[in-house]
């Protein structure tokens, strides 16, 4: 395992880590701070009435983006050993099967909401109009 | 990396701080980080779950998620996004301090950090309170009038709750790992004010860090989801 790379170090023969300069933790708290404040102005924005994907997919972009700056940089993930790198993409990759299952599972699976899979999505509340005299004859039964 | 070659690096330090109990070697460090490392992996597994639960909650009851989201101030998650950030920040300064073998800067730093996590926790306390004095508990039966919704539709208060049961679960558990967190960098702290890092020997104040990284980054995709989107 080796603790030398590529980039320059800063004059520190005995160190153990990457030693990173202040203005990189500076720019990069800036840099998250722009991002946070772009994210709930966006949202402010209400683009979700026109399109809920796309106000998902901005806000997890932005997310995403975010998360890749704290762990380049605050957690020091760009100067670590492959080992580190390979600790850290498996289990997003676990947790991206995992997301990815309950997505594709999602279409064909029969819930209160959606009793015809693979089908037209009927929403709530239709559903609620629909079933109401149902649910007022069950709760009259308690 | 060859033993000697950090052995004979251990030597000749005339200026050294004086209260060095301890050194690492470089395959200590190394291994001690990958050890944490290894522990975040569990960690986001462990959200990963309730992100998986929370994906297929709000595509089954979309509009629902949608509304009760509403419910949630996107100024004051944000307030507490920065919040946290800026307490990363800190923490990775922290890290650095100590790789300069600047114990006081360490404190400092880290006095810092605890003092951004109580603010979190004092803010997300009143977010809690808030909503439960609405009557938006995980699973209640009822929707307190003085609510600023009033949904009175059987059928919709299931689903609009069905959010808050997540909503509770996945903070409170967020919550949970910032009040450890507190707790791992205080004692980090208690060791810097003893003088006890230096840049041959910093490991707990990275280690710590790096757990309170994660902490920071797995809000990075709560508030979004939580407050933003729903």
């Amino acid at each position: 395992m080796s603790h030398h790379h590529d980039a320059p170090h800063h004059g520190h023969d005995h160190e153990l880590g990457h030693v990173i300069p202040y203005a990189i933790y500076r720019n990069v708290f800036w840099t998250l701070v722009v991002l946070t404040i772009v994210t709930v102005l966006v949202a402010a924005m209400e683009i979700s009435k026109y399109s809920a994907a796309l106000a998902l997919v901005v806000a997890m972009a932005i997310a995403s983006v975010k998360a890749f700056l704290v762990a380049s940089y605050f957690m020091h993930l760009k100067f670590e050993s492959k080992i580190t790198w390979m600790y850290a993409f498996f289990p997003i990759m676990l947790l991206g099967l995992l997301l990815a299952g309950t997505f594709i599972d999602n279409p064909y699976r029969v819930s209160p909401i959606n009793p015809d899979p693979a089908h037209k999505q009927i929403t709530a509340s239709e559903h609620a109009t629909e079933h109401a005299e149902e649910h007022a004859v069950s709760h009259a039964g308690h | 990396m060859s033993s000697s070659h950090a052995a004979a690096e251990l030597h000749d330090e005339p200026g050294a701080p004086p209260h060095i109990h301890h050194m690492d070697t470089p395959t200590a460090y190394q291994a001690a980080k990958l050890g944490m490392w290894l522990f975040l992996a569990t960690e986001v597994l462990l959200f990963g779950g309730l992100f998986a639960a929370f994906a297929m909650y709000h595509w089954m009851y979309n509009h629902e998620f949608h509304e009760a989201s509403r419910q949630l101030n996107k100024w004051i998650g944000g307030f507490n996004t920065l919040v946290l950030l800026f307490s990363s920040f800190t923490a990775a300064l922290a890290v650095d301090a100590a790789q300069h073998s600047d114990n006081k800067k360490v404190v400092r730093y880290l006095a810092i950090t605890i003092v951004c996590a109580l603010i979190f926790l004092g803010v997300k306390y009143f977010e809690w309170s808030g909503k439960a004095s609405h009557g938006l508990f995980p699973g209640t039966s009822h929707v307190s009038e003085h609510g600023t919704v009033k949904f009175n539709d059987e059928n919709f208060n299931k689903e609009y709750r069905s959010f808050f049961g997540l909503y509770y679960c996945m903070t409170g558990l967020h919550a949970l790992h910032v009040i450890f967190g507190m707790g791992l960098l205080g004692w980090v702290m208690m060791k810097a004010r003893k003088n006890r890092f230096s840049s041959r020997y910093y490991t707990p104040v990275e280690v710590g860090a790096l757990y309170w990284h994660l902490v920071d980054l797995i809000w990075i995709y709560l508030f979004p989801l939580l407050y933003l989107v729903g």
